[in-house]
Formats: C-alpha cells, sequence, structure tokens
C-alpha cells in the first residue's frame, strides 16, 4: 500500500472543498490530517456484516432498545451479580 | 438547616424546598449567588457573561408569582449557568470563540434554559468553554483558561470547564454542560462534581451554537445525585420532574447487575484512576469483569465523526474569518473540513455495528464500572502526561475513556470519588439507552455511603 502523504491530501481535498489553507497553518493541518488518518485506519479495514448500513445510526436513540428493567426485589448476595438469573420485563417503560 | 442564602454550597433541592416554605424569597437567593460570584469568580474564570437584571427581574416575578398562589416549580428560585454554546436572551453566544464576541446579544433562549425556568430556575450567566469545544482544559477560550477550583495552577477539564468548576467552587449548584467525545464527564471528573451525559437525543439542542451533529449532547452537571437527576428530568421535558426526581435515589442498588469495564479501561491509567475504580468496585461490591466491545475502534470512529460533523456548520468562517479562531483550533477545523466521506460514512457504520454489540452486552450487566480520566487534573499548559510510565500528550489522553463511550446510544456519568487532600477524580457509570435511573440509583449508594463526594473547593476562598 502506498504511504500516506498527508501533505497531498490536504492540497487535493482543500481544492475540492474550495479552502484556501495559509502557508502558517500547512504543517498543522497535515499533521492533524496523519492523526485522523491513523484514527481511521482502526475502522476503514474492519470487516463488518454487509447488511449494516450507514442509515441505522438513528438521530435518537430507539425507545425499544432499552434491554429490561431491573427488579427492585431482585437482591443478589453479595459479590453474586453476575450469578442471579435474568429475564427482561414485557411491560418495562422507558424512562425518558 | 441547609442556608439557601449560600446557593452554591446548598443542594438546589434544598433551595427550592426553602422558597416553597417561605424561608427564603427568590430574590434573596440570586441577589446572594450574584454577590457570590462577585466575589469569587474572579480567581476562577468559570462565569464569562453575566445577566443580573434579568435575573433579579425574573427573581421578583417569581416571587410575586409565589404570592399570588401560583404553583411552585421543582427548581423554584434555584440559580444556574450554561456553557457558552447554549443561548440565553441577553448574552452574546459566543462558544468561547472570538469571532463572536462582538454579535449581538441573542433574542432568545435555548429549549434548555426554557425548561428549566419553566421548572422555577433562574439562568444568572454564560460558563467559560473551550473554543466551539475544541479542547479538554478549558484553555483556548478567548476569554482566557478557568482555573480549577481545587488548586487555581491546575486546568477543570474541558470542554465543559466553567461549568465544572462553578459547581466545585460552591458558586451555582446547577449548570448544563454540553458532551460530545467527555466533555461533561472529563471536566466533572477533574473539578470532582457529577455530570451526565444523557441517552442520545433526549435533550433538545434547540438554540444550541454548532449543533446538529449526531454526536454532541447538552447533559446536567451537579454536586449530588439529587439535583442531577431531578434536572435531567426537567430537561428532558418531566412535569412531573419534582415527584419523581427521588425515586430513583431511594430505590437502591438491589437488582441491579453491576460489572467492572475490563482490558482497555483497565490500562492506561495513573494510580489515582486505579484507586478510585477499585475503590467503588469494592464499595459496591462488583467483582464481575465485562469486556466493553472493541473501545479503541470505537474511540476512532467517534473522533472521526465528531471532527468531520465539527466542521460542517465552520466552512463559512473558515473561508472568511480565519484569522478570528485561535490559531490551534482553526489548525483542526481546517484538517476536519478534508476529511474524505468515506471515512465519515465508514465510521458510521462501524457505529451501527457497535451499538449492536453493546446491547449485546448489556443483555449480561445493567450498569458498566470504568474510569472518567486516567489522571487526576493536570496544571494548566501540560503538554505531556506521565501515564503508566509513558509520555503522552495531554489533548488526547484526557479522553482515553470518555470517547469510546461517545458513538453510542447510551448515557454515561461521571461520579466524583471523595479523596480528602487529594485532587478529585471520578469514575464512569455506564448503562443502555434511557437507563439514566440506573445511573442515578448506582451514584445515589455511592454517595449515601460516602465513597461519592463533591466537596466545594476551598482554594478559591
Amino acid at each position: 500500500m502506498k504511504a500516506f502523504d498527508s501533505f497531498a491530501m490536504l492540497d487535493a481535498n482543500a481544492a475540492v472543498v474550495g479552502l484556501v489553507i495559509p502557508a502558517e497553518h500547512r504543517a498543522a493541518v497535515a499533521a492533524n490530517l496523519a492523526r485522523l488518518h491513523g484514527l481511521a485506519q482502526e475502522f476503514m479495514y474492519f470487516e463488518l456484516p454487509h447488511e449494516v448500513a450507514q442509515d441505522e445510526v438513528p438521530r435518537q436513540a430507539a425507545q425499544d432498545d432499552v434491554p429490561r428493567e431491573a427488579a427492585q426485589d431482585d437482591v443478589p448476595r453479595e459479590g453474586e451479580q453476575d450469578e442471579v438469573p435474568r429475564q427482561a420485563a414485557e411491560d418495562d417503560p422507558p424512562l425518558a | 438547616m441547609i442556608d439557601a442564602l449560600q446557593p452554591g454550597a446548598a443542594p438546589a433541592f434544598a433551595i427550592a424546598a426553602a422558597v416553597r416554605s417561605g424561608e427564603v424569597t427568590v430574590a434573596a437567593v440570586i441577589d446572594a449567588a450574584l454577590e457570590r460570584i462577585a466575589l469569587h469568580d474572579s480567581a476562577i474564570n468559570a462565569f464569562i457573561a453575566l445577566i443580573p437584571e434579568r435575573a433579579r427581574a425574573r427573581s421578583r416575578q417569581l416571587d410575586a408569582l409565589h404570592r399570588s398562589g401560583a404553583p411552585f416549580g421543582p427548581l423554584a428560585g434555584v440559580p444556574f449557568g450554561v456553557k457558552a454554546m447554549i443561548d440565553v436572551a441577553g448574552i452574546t453566544t459566543t462558544a468561547g470563540s472570538a469571532i463572536y464576541r462582538d454579535a449581538p446579544a441573542s433574542a432568545r433562549d435555548a429549549d434548555v434554559v426554557r425548561a428549566l425556568e419553566a421548572a422555577g430556575a433562574v439562568c444568572v450567566g454564560a460558563l467559560n468553554m473551550d473554543e466551539f469545544g475544541m479542547g479538554g482544559t478549558t484553555e483556548n477560550s478567548c476569554f482566557g483558561p478557568t482555573r480549577n477550583p481545587h488548586d487555581l495552577s491546575r486546568t477543570p477539564g474541558g470542554s465543559s470547564g466553567g461549568a465544572a468548576a462553578a459547581l466545585a467552587a460552591g458558586i451555582v449548584p446547577l449548570t448544563v454542560g454540553g458532551d460530545g467525545l467527555g466533555s461533561i464527564r472529563l471536566p466533572a471528573s477533574l473539578c470532582g462534581v457529577f455530570g451526565l451525559r444523557p441517552t442520545r437525543g433526549v435533550v433538545s439542542d434547540i438554540g444550541v451554537l454548532g449543533a446538529g451533529g449526531s454526536i454532541s449532547t447538552l447533559g446536567p452537571m451537579a454536586r449530588n445525585v439529587n439535583d442531577l437527576a431531578l434536572t435531567h428530568r426537567v430537561l428532558c421535558g418531566d412535569t412531573d420532574a419534582h415527584r419523581r426526581g427521588g425515586d430513583a435515589l431511594t430505590a437502591g442498588i438491589a437488582g441491579l447487575r453491576l460489572g467492572i469495564a475490563a482490558g482497555y479501561f483497565g490500562e492506561n491509567m495513573d494510580s489515582d484512576a486505579r484507586d478510585a475504580v477499585e475503590r467503588v468496585a469494592k464499595a459496591l461490591s462488583i467483582t464481575r469483569s465485562v469486556a466493553f466491545p472493541e473501545p479503541r475502534r470505537a474511540r476512532s470512529a467517534a473522533i472521526v465523526i465528531n471532527a468531520a460533523e465539527s466542521a460542517t456548520d465552520k466552512l463559512h468562517l473558515l473561508r472568511t474569518r480565519l484569522d478570528g479562531f485561535d490559531p490551534g483550533t482553526a489548525d483542526r477545523f481546517l484538517a476536519h473540513a478534508l476529511l474524505p466521506a468515506q471515512w465519515y460514512l465508514q465510521a458510521q457504520r462501524f457505529r451501527a455495528w457497535h451499538n449492536a454489540q453493546v446491547r449485546e452486552m448489556f443483555a449480561d450487566v445493567d450498569v458498566l464500572l470504568m474510569p472518567a480520566t486516567p489522571c487526576a487534573a493536570p496544571p494548566i499548559g501540560t503538554a505531556m502526561l506521565r501515564i503508566d510510565g509513558v509520555d503522552v500528550p495531554t489533548g488526547p489522553t484526557l479522553g482515553l475513556f470518555t470517547q469510546p463511550l461517545a458513538a453510542t446510544d447510551c448515557p454515561s456519568l461521571s461520579v466524583p470519588v471523595g479523596r480528602p487532600g487529594h485532587l478529585p477524580i471520578g469514575v464512569q457509570l455506564f448503562a443502555p439507552p434511557h437507563r439514566e435511573e440506573w445511573l442515578f440509583r448506582v451514584a445515589a449508594r455511592l454517595e449515601e455511603i460516602g465513597v461519592a463526594t463533591a466537596p466545594v473547593a476551598s482554594a478559591a476562598y
């Protein structure tokens, strides 16, 4: 794979977007682009199921995402939080 | 008895109770708050704009209403401040930027200000922040840095640094901040107060400069869980907030499955942060480790999404007012404006997948404990931090534990862990969407047993 050139990206994309990058900002902008490029590599090559679409991200968290209501009387013994059996309540009202 | 005329030190719920009982007038509370700001804020620089005339007029109006028999709101007479990106009629909305410093004052209130004032609270001013939220230390504001009330040489964190510092200094009992990648939780941790990033979308962002992205949300900050829960309900438009506000706090943690985040969230922190998490885990008898899915990729996706979205409404300013930005902010926004669409869209795809993984994780646990910040407040101007024996840059590092949660739909709460004689530091609690109540229950338990405390700082006095 060709090495990432942040200055080439800066020049190309600034022309596309119609931004003038003053000389005194070039080095820092390129450094920011290099940092963001490094971050993007974390997910750009991460294989996702093909059915995952970008538009699945809702503007507001869906109310039906709420998994369960923790029962008030369901008291775990000390150190046993992970041993308590769980069942989602069907009449589980969302809070907000 | 709680002195309602110490409106920063007194809890909001106690001030409201004193007003309701007739023990004190709203006008007296607001006068005391304004006097406290005048006396103490110059050392901290939490407030960047005040509206004393409006606040006094509002307080007289509320007192007259109460005398006429009108019902009291749940936050009757409580003074509050909002992050400087939130519109307040009579204040120029600057978002900490010189670009807007000389702009006309806002003609209207943001929805959150309206909601709090409809509940009887009284806005007294706007709070300092990093320019356009670009920072985690509240140092690059055109109004100068905000200082941490617990040690004036240190940062309060950011970008809602003014909102956290005003609470820690005991100047006001309630503030509203904004959280993209951690801008409520991070300063809450460094200033030793409670800060909630609510479920995405439940708090209106109408009347907020720079709103419209898919990451950021407004949220309440306070010095006790009761005030935080009550304010959250008011901000969500709960008209029965007063009655329901205390429900969560008396429910205890029985039945809640608690876990501690393993792996990424157990690394890259100093002994202060580690001790805080361990103290909370021990107090709540949490023994179960839970793997948070793909934290590094989630962090990267959140940062790239936030970067791309934050530049969208700045494009015109970058073309026409570049010299008005702080140079470092300009560098970042210029880079953000140049990001390829595929980086943004793939980050959003990853986010959709990641949210599903997080929902699966919550099938087995209700509330997850993790660090809020990797260390306590560093000195103002610190470029590099030493964490686990490694020198790392301050800016990106302070948000290591808040950023991986930013692209989820879920609420998270920074809880201050009491450490007498030491700088404050918080832990994070994380729950499924719309389960703020679970966070409040856990935080209330920690407060009840003395593990979570938000004492007023003494350094400013």
